[in-house]
């Protein structure tokens, strides 16, 4: 049954109850909408001074995920390795393959994700660098996180083709997006936080010993690319031969694992190579200390290329060399050969060799020979800590080798076939044209 | 026989209580009571809607056709009776004080109706013909006499616009499905899932443990045995009313309801087998020497040959089936049983039922057990309240395999194996260590070791819900809905030590343990005015309130104790986990309709929402309906011939949306363990770059159709076109590297479309007591279309969001359907120095991939394009189900289910990967045997292009066929049953397709918004079964 007219009473009733329906809806809704998230950390908790050691932590935790990578990331360590004559591909996954081949497409998911984490390394660093300046300017912790930061840009330069720009993301989470960066002005970005490094570092005084080490190692390697042989020696001659600043891995979490340990000795993605693609060195023949390897006795995972592994990171928690007193020795011996005193060349080659309990060597007759020693000196004693391919490019940059003198080239190993691609450097993905001051690398050349 | 008797208040408290025992008659007021027939058969008509015009006040037929309406109002009322795939009936009524009026109906079978009874957002239930939108219902009177495992079956090819994509042949994985298209680019497109007024997750990519591809979905955690209807509201035009919540649709899920009477027994058994269909390839490799003929070596490819590297041996093509060689498959089987009662007085009616399933799939390793109960009540207390106490519970253990993208799966051993079997004889010397293999790809790893790695899902899930209807006056009713939806679910996998080789060969233990608490508030008040006697008003008030928690716990380690299977039992590499996320809604609606002389209907509805994961700067979100229905035929003017007996036209618009998901508008920073100078501390990393004006995505739609019933009744069609737009659509702007943050920052940018029709077609050609037939054809055509991804920071256009298997296959793309493939296509090949293969050398360079160069040497014999172009879309454009029907003579039932999906490109990745990658399998690319143009495909993955493994992958299934027979009731009174009846159907039977790979449905990422590939996936498989029903 209906009712034929509504009642005023009714009337009443009814806009009482939608009313008081829709006030229910509308009051409190802040409160009823308010939930907690306790995983994670608000930007505004990370402003206090006891924030800074977290802070301080997480940059160089996110340094160590780019670096020497982990169970999630390859890092640059092993994709530089792969891409230079230090490792060979052993497994199926195409992206990582491309990087082997030095066939590097531009939307490489893999080649993504390492330059994200490198940026990120940088970004962390420079973000925990603020929060030190804004209540602590002179903490040492400072100096760090500006060394990482300069580090991080050294080896993009290193490793990438010209054209880097360096964004940021604001507090307030916004974007500024950078303009592409020379490979000489990322060097000299670099330098600029080695010298801020430097200068908190030696008002530390003795606390500061080490970043101020960091910092002139950093300084030094930027200046080496750079071709200031001169420079570079200068700024690392005080650095002692004993001088050893690590990116620390752990077992305490996945994250945290040492990438060129998981990435082989886990599922044998690649084996460490021997004389890979004509040009490569003898890792694995010439059975030098600095280069340990051990016959693995079985297959990678591609199911086919025998597995030696590098024992150089034999387990989970091995730490990563960032910069020895062994490499500044190496630098004053490559600005000794430029400048052609070959004496003072050998003696610094022989330092670097004793400081690893290693006999001495003799002096190659010719120029030449004696730039093969160097980079092979270079390449045994760093193997395996992002500098390869860095030499490799200089070879070619400042030594006038030809790529094909100097990279893994021709026939490509069994079973995958084909032959080696032409690349010198890592190309810059294609997500960076998200950037619209960017348009492509500005110079793919050594 | 009464057990007892109660009186007075201690009567209505028992009763409201839930404490009505089965039989027991605890109130003898007012009702109304009769049977529903068929007119032609005279056959009882089961599940038929009985309702008093103008309330809420109704109830369902039972198997024998019965029904009850207790607690009836007193006077004259019109009582309608309505049943899908019936004209509806309507007599009026006398109730008396005290007693029961009988009201009996014949309905007639009709192919259209326009009176089937819909459940609203508010709880109310609503004609079809008051509603200007197509809210499709599926007839689960059917389901029983089809071969349904799970709800995802349900819901396949049975409704137009529903699309449910079956990812593969995995035993309790899950499929992938869409209505009416994909709306959103970062967030689900999965609908809203709504079980007896309160929503339910549904989330089909429910597991923290991954094992390569498939994944268990909550979907499936639905009985089909305890659904007694399903509608599916397609968009938002029908869905404004769901809120921030219904853009991608919603199916509503109604269980199973007592009915007043003695207690009436029924119950099922199954039996079955379940077949693994696949014809596996062999592996290929040509055998050959180095050029000087010294060396004997192995993949001497074609393009290998081609470049010079190799001479292939004559006749010296190696190949083998690892699949075959050793079989990692058993015949499957599938058993279940069912019981249920239903009965009650009419103060209160129960449903009760328990249902065991177990399924044991083609792997060894691959088991499911359901146990499900069931417990619903409905009570009417007072004559103006009505509750109802809805509980469902499942117990549900899951074995699964390794499969798809995942090296230690047995498909994907064999695929990309070895082409020796390397136990012959003769051993092949590049099988080296491996004596064991049998062609699977890791040495020594026997397809036994496969089914090493024990991972297992159990999960505990409870939905329950209440709902009273409160009517203090004829025209006023007030609905209250609470419900809560708990899932226990427990994922841990145990990887024994010594038996694996790789990866972790000293073993490990993880588990991680989930607790999901969806909560469901709901408050409604409709009231109904008839200022005059031609015109209706409907008006509706409500609030909501949902809640959706999310806890998970997880640990890990290594270093099993061989015999254990426990983390007590790791010894190294402890880690630990947890994560939490809440979300609330608050949202409010009204809603007005107009109803004139019950032939037309206007309604205009609007919604407002909050939610906690809208950026902090937004305020209530508002979504508008509105709605108009005209049922022409009713006029006077319409002409009343057989030729058109009813058509009823109808249009709406509506609005809806769908929140960002936990923490996208946060800018956030994750806690990370860091080794400082050795020592591990607390850190942070960025999370997430968040965006404090976020908003929910917003889809309006419009649509408009009609329905018709055409030829006596004997065709009955529907037609609805719509059109839906996704406005705010969030998209994960791509970060640049550069920034040093997160992969993207969500913001509202893109605009996507959706437009299309649906149809449906119910022929009934032959009606007759002996022999029916019938057919119904399902259909709908989806234009799905990227209309803008926005602009970035500096107003440029944002470049193609890019993705898929193998980092660059699919792309989100201005004018292209969303996730469309994309890559190089070959342009041309030809064999141009007649050698009878295709080859790559001295064809320039496509991107950064070289091919060689010999001087002197043949010509270049394939040509890619120089962009990746538009290839396919792996989501299709049209769907199609045809369901014939014939019935002989009331006991013999036989139907098939004819499935077609059209405009469909799937990625074949799998061979594509074996051609490319490796020791290179595929025959394509190892002899010359093969037609030039695999040749040509396969060739073209070494210049750097997937492009050609994008197949056509249009297919036409016979996905059900069954065979019912019943007992006539004369033997089953004989048997002293109330009713027998016997099933034989089958699933997955045949496919027709032109697509070269296991099966154009495969995808090796069930649950993934977008990314489709057949990759190392397992194909559906084939069951037969055989099902006994009987009631008592």
């Amino acid at each position: 049954m209906s009712r034929s007219i509504l009642s005023r009473a009714a009337h009443s009733r009814v806009t009482a109850a939608l009313v008081g329906v829709l006030a229910l809806a509308a009051c409190s809704s802040e409160k009823i909408l308010d939930v907690v998230d306790p995983d994670v950390a608000t930007p505004a908790s990370l402003e206090a001074t006891s924030a800074l050691p977290v802070v301080h932590a997480g940059a160089i935790g996110d340094f160590q995920v780019a670096f020497s990578g982990n169970t999630g990331s390859e890092g640059q360590v092993n994709m530089s390795g792969l891409f230079t004559d230090e490792l060979l591909f052993a497994e199926t996954f195409p992206t990582r393959l491309e990087v082997d081949k030095r066939q590097i497409q531009e939307q490489n998911s893999t080649m993504t994700g390492i330059m994200r984490d490198i940026q990120k390394a940088r970004g962390s660093a420079d973000f925990a660098s603020t929060k030190f300046a804004a209540v602590a300017p002179g903490d040492i912790r400072r100096a760090e996180t500006m060394n990482l930061a300069g580090f991080a840009i050294v080896i993009m330069g290193e490793n990438y083709c010209s054209g880097i720009p360096l964004s940021r993301l604001t507090d307030g989470g916004e974007v500024v997006l950078g303009q592409p960066r020379t490979t000489a002005q990322l060097l000299d970005d670099a330098i600029a936080k080695f010298d801020s490094a430097v200068v908190i570092a030696t008002a530390a005084g003795t606390a500061g010993t080490t970043q101020l080490n960091l910092a002139r190692m950093g300084r030094g390697r930027a200046l080496l690319n750079k071709g200031d042989f001169t420079g570079a020696a200068a700024a690392v001659t005080s650095v002692p031969t004993s001088f050893s600043y690590q990116i620390f891995s752990s077992a305490g979490t996945n994250r945290q694992n040492n990438g060129v340990w998981y990435w082989q000795r886990t599922s044998n993605r690649w084996t460490v190579a021997n004389r890979e693609g004509i040009n490569g060195l003898p890792y694995i023949s010439d059975a030098d200390p600095r280069v340990p390897t051990v016959n693995a006795n079985k297959v990678g995972f591609d199911g086919a290329t025998p597995i030696f592994f590098q024992n150089k990171y034999p387990a989970k928690e091995s730490p990563t060399p960032l910069a020895t007193g062994t490499e500044a020795r190496l630098i004053e011996a490559e600005a000794a050969l430029r400048s052609a005193n070959t004496g003072s060349f050998l003696g610094f080659v022989n330092a670097a060799r004793a400081q690893q309990s290693l006999g001495a060597v003799a002096l190659p007759a010719t120029t030449r020979d004696q730039q093969d020693l160097l980079f092979k000196e270079r390449a045994y004693a760093l193997w395996l800590t992002s500098h390869r391919l860095g030499d490799m490019r200089r070879l070619v940059r400042q030594y006038n080798r030809t790529q094909d003198q100097v990279f893994p080239t021709g026939v490509y190993p069994a079973p995958i076939g084909g032959t080696y691609g032409t690349d010198v450097n890592f190309i810059i993905p294609f997500d960076e044209k998200n950037n619209n001051n960017f348009t492509g690398c500005l110079d793919r050349n050594a | 026989m009464k057990l007892f008797s109660l009186t007075g208040k201690f009567r209505k408290l028992a009763v409201a209580a839930g404490l009505a025992l089965p039989g027991t008659v605890l109130a003898q007021g007012e009702a109304i009571t009769g049977r529903v027939v068929d007119r032609v058969t005279q056959q009882p008509v089961a599940s038929a809607q009985v309702q008093i015009v103008g309330t809420q006040r109704g109830a369902r037929t039972g198997d024998d056709g019965r029904y009850r309406i207790v607690n009836a109002p007193t006077g004259t009322f019109e009582v309608r009776a309505l049943r899908i795939g019936y004209s509806f009936a309507t007599q009026s009524v006398t109730v008396g004080s005290g007693a029961t009026a009988v009201a009996n109906f014949s309905l007639s079978p009709s192919a259209t109706s326009l009176d089937e009874v819909v459940v609203s957002a508010t709880g109310e239930s609503q004609r079809r013909r008051e509603s200007g939108v197509a809210t499709a219902r599926i007839d689960t009177s059917q389901l029983k006499m089809a071969n349904v495992q799970n709800f995802s079956d349900v819901l396949s090819s049975r409704a137009p616009g529903v699309v449910v994509q079956q990812a593969g042949g995995e035993t309790g994985g899950s499929s992938r499905i869409r209505i009416r298209g994909s709306n959103s680019i970062q967030l689900s497109n999965d609908p809203l899932l709504i079980i007896d007024g309160v929503r339910v997750n549904n989330n089909p990519n429910s597991s923290a443990i991954g094992t390569g591809g498939q994944t268990p979905s909550r979907f499936n955690d639905i009985n089909p045995e305890d659904i007694e209807n399903v509608e599916v509201i397609k968009g938002p035009a029908a869905a404004a009313l769901y809120g921030t919540a219904a853009s991608n649709g919603v199916i509503q899920v109604t269980t199973k309801r007592g009915r007043a009477g003695k207690p009436r027994w029924a119950t099922n058994a199954e039996y079955g087998t379940v077949r693994q269909s696949g014809v596996y390839p062999n592996n290929y490799t040509q055998i050959g020497t180095n050029l000087a003929g010294t060396a004997r070596i192995t993949n001497c490819n074609l393009d290998a040959q081609a470049r010079l590297a190799c001479l292939p041996k004559a006749d010296s093509l190696a190949f083998t089936n690892p699949i075959a060689n050793q079989s990692p498959f058993r015949d499957g089987w599938r058993e279940s049983y069912g019981l249920n009662v239903s009965g009650g007085s009419d103060a209160s009616q129960y449903y009760l039922g328990g249902d065991f399933e177990r399924e044991e799939g083609v792997y060894s390793v691959n088991w499911l057990r359901k146990t499900n109960l069931r417990a619903n009540i409905n009570s009417q207390p007072f004559s103006k309240l009505t509750l109802a106490i809805n509980s469902g519970y499942l117990s549900s253990r899951q074995r699964r395999p390794q499969n798809d993208n995942n090296t230690l799966g047995a498909i994907s051993g064999a695929l990309i194996g070895k082409a020796f079997d390397c136990t012959l004889p003769r051993v092949e010397i590049s099988c080296g260590v491996d004596t064991l293999g049998r062609g699977y790809r890791t040495a020594n790893h026997t397809s036994t070791r496969f089914m090493a790695i024990d991972t297992r899902q159990n999960v505990e899930h409870f939905i329950g819900s209440g709902n009273a209807t409160y009517q203090p006056f004829s025209w006023l009713s007030a609905i209250g809905v609470g419900g809560y939806d708990l899932i226990q679910r427990n994922d841990d996998e145990t990887w024994p030590s010594g038996v694996i080789e790789v990866f972790v060969p000293q073993g490990y233990r993880q588990r991680a343990a989930a607790q999901i608490r969806t909560y469901t508030g709901n408050g409604s008040l409709v009231g109904t005015f008839q200022p005059v006697s031609s015109v209706r008003l409907v008006s509706t008030a409500g609030v909501q309130w949902g809640r959706e928690v999310f806890t998970r716990t997880d640990a890990y380690g290594e270093t099993l104790l061989a015999g254990t299977g426990s983390l007590g039992g790791t010894s190294t590499a402890f880690t630990v986990g947890e994560s939490n996320s809440d979300i609330v809604t608050i949202g409010s609606l009204f809603q007005q309709r107009l109803e004139w002389r019950d032939k037309v209907f206007l309604s205009a509805g609007l919604r407002a929402d909050k939610n906690s994961n809208f950026g902090v700067n937004l305020p209530f979100v508002k979504y508008p309906a509105v709605q108009g229905s005209w049922v022409l035929s009713d006029e006077s003017f319409f002409p009343k011939t057989s030729a058109i007996r009813g058509l009823r036209l109808r249009a709406a618009y509506g609005e809806s949306g769908q929140r960002p998901d936990f923490r996208q508008a946060d800018k956030f920073f994750s806690p990370v363990a860091v080794s400082v100078n050795g020592l591990d501390v607390s850190g942070v990393t960025l999370g997430g770059a968040g965006n404090s004006d976020l908003r929910p995505e917003r889809t309006k739609e419009y649509e408009f159709g009609f329905e018709a019933s055409l030829i006596g009744d004997r065709i009955g069609v529907e037609f609805t076109r719509y059109h839906k737009s996704t406005g705010d659509a969030l998209i994960g702007r791509r970060l640049a590297p550069s920034v040093g943050a997160t992969v993207s920052q969500l913001v509202n940018l893109g605009e996507v479309e959706n437009k299309g029709y649906e149809y449906q077609l119910n022929l009934r050609p032959v009606d007759t007591r002996m022999f029916k037939a019938g057919l119904i054809i399902n259909g709908s055509v989806n234009d799905n279309l990227v209309k803008d991804l926005g602009k970035d920071a500096l107003g440029n256009p944002i470049t193609p969001i890019i993705f898929g298997l193998g980092g660059d296959t699919q792309r989100h793309q201005n004018g292209y359907p969303l996730g469309g493939y994309w890559a190089r296509q070959i342009v041309s090949f030809e064999d141009k120095n007649g050698d009878g293969k295709i080859s790559r050398v001295n064809c320039p360079t496509y991107g950064t991939t070289t091919n060689t160069q010999i001087a002197g040497g043949p010509a270049c014999e394939i040509v890619l394009s120089d962009t990746a172009v538009y290839s396919g879309n792996p989501l299709g454009r049209t769907e199609l189900s045809l369901t014939p029907s014939v019935t002989l003579m009331k006991w013999l039932n036989i139907q098939a289910l004819f499935d077609h999906r059209g405009g469909l490109t799937l990625n074949n990745s799998t061979e594509y990967f074996r051609c490319n990658t490796g020791p290179n399998e595929c025959l394509a690319v190892q002899s010359k045997t093969a037609p030039l143009e695999d040749q040509a495909r396969a060739i073209s993955t070494f210049m750097g292009t997937r492009g050609a493994y994008f197949e056509k992958a249009d297919f036409w299934k016979l996905r059900e066929l069954s065979m019912t027979l019943s007992a006539p009731q004369t033997l089953a009174n004989s048997l002293r049953v109330g009713g027998l009846s016997l099933t034989v159907a089958g699933r997955n039977l045949k496919t027709w397709t032109d697509y070269k790979g296991l099966d154009p449905e495969l995808n090796t990422s069930s649950a993934s918004n977008f990314n489709t590939a057949d990759f190392l996936t397992q194909p559906p498989v084939k069951y037969w079964v055989t099902r006994l029903n009987v009631t008592f």
